[in-house]
């Protein structure tokens, strides 16, 4: 009888232990993922806000765009942020053999489209009014989000995903959603 | 807890049963949806202005959602919205296109499957996302969509 108990006592401890272990993993995660959006916070948003962006290439080239082109590229960019958006959905969620959903990636590309859609969201209208002064300072909002983001992607996920290849490709995934752009900047 | 680095990471979802029956509630039925006759019906009376307008708006209110989400949404819900969010961009992304080319028809076509897919997420919150404490804000968020 006492060779029973000891053994219900271990069987329980290690079910214990073994749902401490899930636990400290969530909140792990949970503490990385704060973090995460922190730094986006930090480094994404801020910058982009206080219009801290100097790359002499983006306004430049914007600047030097005729009007037909702009018109053009806000329609591409608009439907790049809504084709980006449906791949990378259907890739993590649908095709279970090459990548699991991953959660983490997940929210993060949400706040990634999110911050974007900041840029985009006056270009229905100026597209409609054909105000082309209005789409030059919003492709120039535009250039510079994702130019921001694209530096935090490579910068702060990559070193999340070493290590794991599921991983790696839900970044690769959402990196090339933002890099492949039929305009480059 | 020294050890977890040799053993293979483990995925720890935070919203599975959320995620489950996104997909069985709402991604389902959306994508089998083709047309609605009265819905149809109803955008052939419309004029060609009002259709424009109404895909406007649309576009401008999904914007609009994503900015307000992006702004004050700061939680493990991040997944589920995405999910949400990416539905809503699949039924929109032809939109730009056509209203540029000014193709009515279209728009008219594209119409009916955002409204069912809007109706179904608003279904799907109402029913799984009640004792969420962000249920209001996601709520009127969509509704305004």
């Amino acid at each position: 009888m006492f060779l029973m108990r000891k053994k219900t006592v271990k069987v329980r401890r290690d079910y214990i232990t073994k749902l401490e272990n899930r636990i400290a993993e969530e909140n792990d995660q949970r503490v990385f993922y704060c973090e995460l959006i922190q730094k986006f916070r930090e480094e994404v948003q801020k910058p982009y806000l206080k219009g801290q962006v100097h790359s002499k290439d983006i306004e430049g080239e914007v600047n030097s765009l005729s009007d037909e082109e702009l018109l053009t590229r806000a329609v591409v960019h608009l439907k790049e942020n809504f084709e980006g958006q449906r791949h990378k959905y259907f890739d993590t969620i649908q095709d279970d053999y090459f990548s699991v959903p991953d959660s983490i990636i997940d929210s993060i590309s949400l706040i990634c489209f999110a911050f974007c859609a900041d840029a985009l969201h006056n270009m229905p209208h100026h597209i409609l009014e054909k105000n082309n002064e209005g789409l030059r300072f919003d492709l120039l909002q535009y250039y510079q989000a994702r130019y921001l983001v694209l530096q935090y992607i490579e910068k702060y996920l990559k070193e999340y995903m070493e290590g794991t290849p599921d991983y790696k490709i839900a970044t690769h995934t959402l990196i090339e959603n933002f890099r492949m752009s039929e305009f480059k900047i | 807890m020294i050890f977890r680095k040799d053993v293979p990471m483990k995925q720890v979802d935070f919203n599975q049963e959320l995620l489950d029956a996104f997909i069985e509630q709402v991604q389902k039925p959306y994508l089998k949806f083709t047309s609605d006759r009265k819905l149809t019906m109803y955008l052939q009376i419309k004029s060609n202005q009002e259709v424009l307008d109404e895909c406007k708006d649309h576009l401008d209110n999904f914007f609009q959602l994503q900015r307000e989400l992006y702004f004050q949404i700061n939680n493990t819900m991040g997944n589920v919205l995405f999910a949400c969010c990416a539905l809503v961009a699949d039924a929109l992304h032809n939109v730009t296109d056509h209203i540029l080319n000014l193709d009515f028809e279209s728009l008219r076509a594209e119409l009916p499957k955002f409204w069912f897919l809007k109706a179904m997420l608003l279904k799907y919150i109402d029913n799984n996302l009640e004792h969420h404490k962000e249920y209001d804000l996601v709520k009127n968020k969509f509704y305004k969509l």
